[in-house]
């Protein structure tokens, strides 16, 4: 989990500058990335604020752009399912897609494990928001450091390592083209939409090999 | 106002995070939606880095003049090759940031 952790440094400096070139106050951009603890949510809501966006379209799109994690959530739900309501709402709030990724290299992941995993990637996350917050006035224009680099890196390097077999090729071709066609239309769901599509077809061919 | 917008995103995401884990949330998954469920991951991951490479604000980047799509295409080709997390991730940052250095993308 260790070199997942480093991966958040660049996302949450970018979050935490973000917040301040929005226009919050230093205690209101600490408190988004406590609380939210969503880099992808907090980047986008935070542009839509920016360009003056109401609260209700931010909202929604926030809302599509989070919903990979019901997905997240119902592979975890048989794991889950025992587990007394403190631990569950604790792990609801530590999932992220890196907690899920690295929840999805155990065969049967513990609390301790998820726990272990999702504090450790809260823990820096909140921390390096705040180093984003205090180099925000002091580096006018960390975009270009292309820090969210990182973040494709770690995605696709997981992507290929949970490939098992062909069907999941297929799958991720699927998504790969569909999201670039989604994408191109600058559709608010088209993460979710292209997600979905290749999870169907890996699952049409899954059925074809059995 | 902006406390609003803090509280109200918290309430969001963690209503997507937590709902499916609530064992009363009533769900009954047909054979091929659990089947659609073991691709989850990698569908979604490269859905969410795909957008990353070729898009920024919404505006298409380009192929050829795109460090990003370079970075990505090794990034795929040292996983691929090597099999290792860790080696993986700190080989393709090292080459994207050589390849930006160098190019002056």
């Amino acid at each position: 989990m260790l070199p997942l952790s480093v991966a958040v440094i660049p996302w949450g400096i970018l979050a935490g500058s973000a917040a301040i070139n929005a226009g919050l106050s230093v205690m209101q951009a600490v408190g988004m990335s406590a609380l939210v603890f969503a880099g992808a949510a907090q980047l986008v809501s935070l542009s839509m604020l920016m360009t003056g966006a109401s609260l209700l379209s931010i909202l929604i799109t926030v809302f599509f752009l989070t919903s990979q994690h019901f997905i997240y959530a119902l592979s975890l739900r048989e794991e889950v399912k025992p587990w007394s309501l403190k631990r569950r709402l604790s792990i609801g709030f530590l999932l992220t897609d890196e907690l899920y990724a690295t929840a999805m290299l155990k065969e049967k992941p513990s609390y301790a494990y998820m726990l272990g995993a999702g504090f450790s990637f809260y823990v820096s996350w909140v921390l390096f928001s705040l180093m984003g917050i205090l180099l925000a006035n002091k580096v006018p224009d960390l975009s270009t450091l292309h820090l969210e680099f990182s973040i494709v890196v770690v995605l696709l390097v997981m992507a290929v390592m949970l490939i098992q077999n062909k069907a999941a090729i297929y799958g991720v071709v699927s998504s790969s083209i569909m999201v670039l066609i989604l994408s191109w239309f600058e559709l608010g769901s088209a993460i979710l939409l292209a997600g979905f599509s290749g999870m169907w077809v890996a699952a049409l061919f899954d059925r074809v090999e059995d | 106002m902006t406390w609003l917008f803090v509280l109200s995103l918290t309430c969001v995401t963690f209503f997507n995070q937590y709902l499916f884990l609530e064992p009363k949330t009533q769900i009954r998954l047909p054979k091929f939606a659990t089947r659609m469920l073991k691709y989850a991951a990698p569908c979604l991951m490269v859905s969410i880095c795909l957008p990353l490479v070729f898009f920024e604000g919404g505006h298409w980047k380009g192929i050829f003049e795109n460090s990003y799509f370079y970075g990505a295409i090794f990034t795929l080709l040292i996983t691929l090759l090597t099999k290792k997390l860790l080696l993986s991730i700190l080989l393709s940052l090292g080459f994207f940031y050589g390849l930006n250095l160098l190019f002056d993308f």
